[in-house]
């Protein structure tokens, strides 16, 4: 689910890169000091969940969390999300390093689309809590999909797509299961 | 039911951390006169199937196209020395280029002249192989002391600024 580098157009990864800085700024700044070691915490569980390989289908796939970093953090994702995919570009080449921000914009997304149906209390809090986990992964691998139809790399995306409904749908179940352990044991953790 | 989710992904994750890292791996292994890219997430998790192109020293113009086997090996033959550049693509998103030396001593062996077969040693390992070399552990514990020394300093910053305006 991360992007390469050398797929994207050189020109489209730069600009992607600047509105990522930009998005940093705007959704990172007045963190409070509460919510930091959340941040960092949550960070490090994205770091190495992305990193679990799983052979599937014949292909690869790992969990991403990103629903999870939704619900938790809030719009506060996008720099953990953008910090996260830096150093896995920079330690595991996993993902092009030009490309982390057109990777982090996709996945960011994912988080901040999964955070505002985290916030519609009008719907009970597992099928929330479930329906985030699973966009989370959907709307970053459709965003991925239509970049590569784009750039002429869509050999696959329709197979790509259906092996990730499955991921989506197993980390729906994973984020539903997030939610009610907080719940338990430390409720204010969730935004 | 809460509880055996989240020790199943934690089982998961433990037993899983020798064939970790999702990016491709690729050892490239010289036998004059062919060259052989394997390419793989892990040692069980080759890139079958892959998209292969090669491309010969300074042309933009694939030289050779094809596919990996399903043990993600491709086999190709060079006409010159100079750096290739052999590129794999699955086609769901997995993409990555390494780039193979290949000097005059390789076209020079292709010609035996010990009854056993000539091998050239791999003196000009890709970058990618090298880094592979680097237990996949302590590149995780790396990442996360990095991770957590930045929350650290956050942390630190935000501390001395709610001091100084109390």
């Amino acid at each position: 689910m991360h992007i390469a580098d050398g797929i994207i157009d050189a020109r489209i990864a730069i600009a992607a890169n600047a509105v990522s800085v930009a998005a940093i700024y705007v959704s990172g700044r007045k963190a409070t000091i509460e919510e930091i070691p959340k941040m960092g915490i949550t960070g490090a569980a994205l770091f190495v969940a992305s990193l679990i390989h799983i052979p599937f289908a014949g292909t690869s796939v790992h969990p991403g969390l990103y629903g999870i970093a939704g619900i938790i953090l809030g719009k506060r994702a996008f720099p953990v999300i953008f910090t996260v995919l830096l150093f896995q570009s920079m330690i595991f080449q996993h993902g092009g390093l030009l490309s982390v921000g057109i990777n982090s914009l996709n996945m960011g997304v994912g988080a901040y689309a999964a955070w505002l149906i985290w916030r519609q209390q009008v719907l009970p809090e597992y099928l929330r809590a479930a329906f985030a986990g699973f966009v989370g992964i959907v709307v970053p691998v459709l965003l991925m999909a239509t970049e590569f139809q784009l750039s002429g790399y869509g050999r696959g995306i329709l197979y790509l797509f259906s092996v990730y409904l499955v991921v989506a749908f197993v980390e729906g179940g994973i984020t539903l299961s997030v939610v009610k352990f907080f719940r338990k044991i430390k409720s204010d953790i969730i935004t | 039911m809460t509880r055996s989710i989240l020790l199943c992904s934690l089982l998961m994750v433990i037993f899983s951390v020798n064939t970790m890292a999702h990016s491709i791996k690729f050892e490239v292994e010289k036998h004059s006169p062919t060259i052989t890219v394997h390419s793989y997430f892990s040692k069980d998790a080759p890139l079958g199937d892959a998209s292969v192109e090669i491309f010969s020293p300074g042309n933009e113009e694939a030289f050779q196209k094809g596919h990996t086997d399903k043990q993600g090996f491709f086999t190709f033959r060079p006409n010159d020395s100079g750096t290739w550049k052999v590129t794999v693509d699955d086609g769901m998103g997995h993409f990555d280029q390494v780039t193979v030396n290949v000097s005059g001593k390789f076209f020079i062996d292709e010609e035996p002249t010990k009854e056993e077969e000539p091998t050239v040693v791999d003196d000009d390992k890709p970058e990618e192989t090298k880094q592979a070399e680097i237990p996949l552990v302590y590149r995780i514990i790396f990442g996360l002391s990095i991770i957590f020394g930045l929350t650290g300093i956050l942390y630190g910053i935000k501390a001395k600024r709610l001091l100084k305006n109390k």
